[in-house]
């Protein structure tokens, strides 16, 4: 439906038709509005309009009072095709109508103001454009994300190096230690203790008793005798022959080693 | 014919279109790579809690001496009297670095005991053997029925200042 201009842009010029082209009617309405006016004529345009409504655009012009305290209002109509050919860019047109010989300047809204189609690709750029904003403006976030991700990453790292070395000392460091006590249990002393004790039928004679690289070695104070010998044979001592080293050793067995394997 | 305003129009769409598919995409690898950056730090992070349990867990020790308390050689006087042994004198012979925080100290004790304390050290260095070794004893019998003994002893112990090689 076509509704006429409120106001014309200035620097625009209107185009001047033909009084034939301008269909006037007048209208007597109990208003000086030309809003009221406008909305009077949009309500019986189809019965003001000489020509389909749809193909017409029409222009109200307040002429002056008339008789009964109503106001007279001059309507003009036009084809829209006419409008369309004055103006192309869709610019208003300024048309002279006649009214009982009296010229009327109506202004007419151009075809690309009111009717024109609704510029889809204008709205998609702008969506396009904000919304290309908003991916940049993720875009940036991520960024940043992946910077702090990425330091806390590498401090990461640093601190895994730092404990895997740290563990691996601790395993080396542990390796090494329960290599050595392996090799050195004391428990081997005790063993040699009872061990000497239990053949001796008591406490054992000894004089002395060294304990090293986890095995321990007797000099009994009295030479064995061959039972105390299979008996400590018998326990897995091992007998030292020939390798008395203490000045009161005498000839025969007196001296025994006991190592890891009799005390199992 | 097209006028240049409709050409610009078009223009400015494929534009914005472009550049929307650009962002798209950079959106999209970007994503990618911050969600393999932050799976691969939490791995990381439970890799380095793990070596941080697993370094506890290797650990040797407890430490038997403190050597912020009082000197080595003092305290293993004390825990060898403690065991029955007289101690006449005690040393350190070196100090060896076991760990970040530990040290391992070589002391070498003379003194005397009898049996019952020889094997009272024996059982004591087996029970704590995370924390000491029993390196080498040798006990002479004297007349007196006890011995005169020399104990040599690794023990762990923190706070030592370790030397510098």
């Amino acid at each position: 439906m076509a509704s006429p201009s409120e106001a014309a842009s200035p620097d625009s010029a209107p185009q001047e038709l033909v009084a034939d082209e301008v269909f006037v009617r007048a209208i007597d309405l109990p208003t000086l509005s030309l809003r009221q006016a406008r909305a009077a004529v949009a309500q019986q345009i189809d019965i003001l309009s000489p020509s389909p409504p749809g193909e017409t655009a029409w222009s109200v012009v307040l002429l002056g009072p008339s008789e009964g305290g109503l106001n007279r209002f001059a309507v003009g109509f036009v084809r829209r095709q006419i409008i369309a050919e004055l103006s192309p860019d869709g610019a208003a047109v300024r048309l002279t109508g006649r009214l009982d010989d009296q010229a009327i300047a109506f202004r007419f809204d151009g075809a690309g103001d009111a009717d024109a189609p609704v510029d889809w690709l204008n709205i998609a750029t702008l969506v396009g454009v904000c919304l290309a904003i908003v991916l940049a403006g993720a875009n940036l976030r991520i960024d940043h994300e992946l910077d702090q991700v990425q330091t806390r990453l590498d401090a990461a790292a640093g601190v895994v190096r730092q404990r895997a070395g740290a563990a691996a000392d601790a395993a080396r460091v542990l390796a090494a230690w329960r290599a050595v006590a392996a090799t050195r249990k004391a428990g081997v002393v005790d063993c040699a203790l009872g061990d000497l004790a239990r053949v001796a039928g008591g406490p054992a004679k000894v004089a002395k008793l060294e304990f090293a690289d986890g095995q321990a070695t007797a000099w009994l104070s009295a030479p064995a005798s061959d039972a105390a010998v299979a008996g400590l044979r018998a326990l897995g001592a091992a007998p030292v022959v020939g390798a008395a080293t203490d000045p009161a050793a005498a000839p025969t067995v007196q001296q025994f080693q006991i190592g890891l394997a009799a005390c199992g | 014919m097209i006028g240049r305003s409709t050409l610009l129009r078009y223009s400015l769409a494929t534009l914005v279109v472009v550049i929307l598919l650009a962002l798209g995409l950079r959106l999209g690898a970007q994503s990618s790579a911050l969600g393999a950056a932050q799976s691969e730090l939490g791995d990381t992070e439970r890799n380095a809690d793990d070596l941080k349990l697993a370094a506890e867990r290797a650990e040797i020790g407890p430490p038997l001496l403190d050597a912020k308390v009082s000197p080595p050689e003092d305290q293993v006087k004390q825990l060898l009297a403690g065991l029955g042994v007289t101690v006449s004198a005690a040393r350190v012979t070196g100090v060896s670095a076991a760990g970040p925080r530990f040290a391992v100290v070589k002391i070498v004790a003379d003194g005397s005991a009898d049996a019952t304390a020889l094997d009272r050290v024996a059982l004591w260095a087996q029970a704590n053997a995370r924390s000491v070794v029993l390196e080498r004893l040798t006990a002479s019998a004297r007349a007196d029925g006890r011995s005169d003994v020399r104990i040599e002893l690794d023990v762990l112990a923190r706070g030592v200042s370790l030397p510098v090689t």
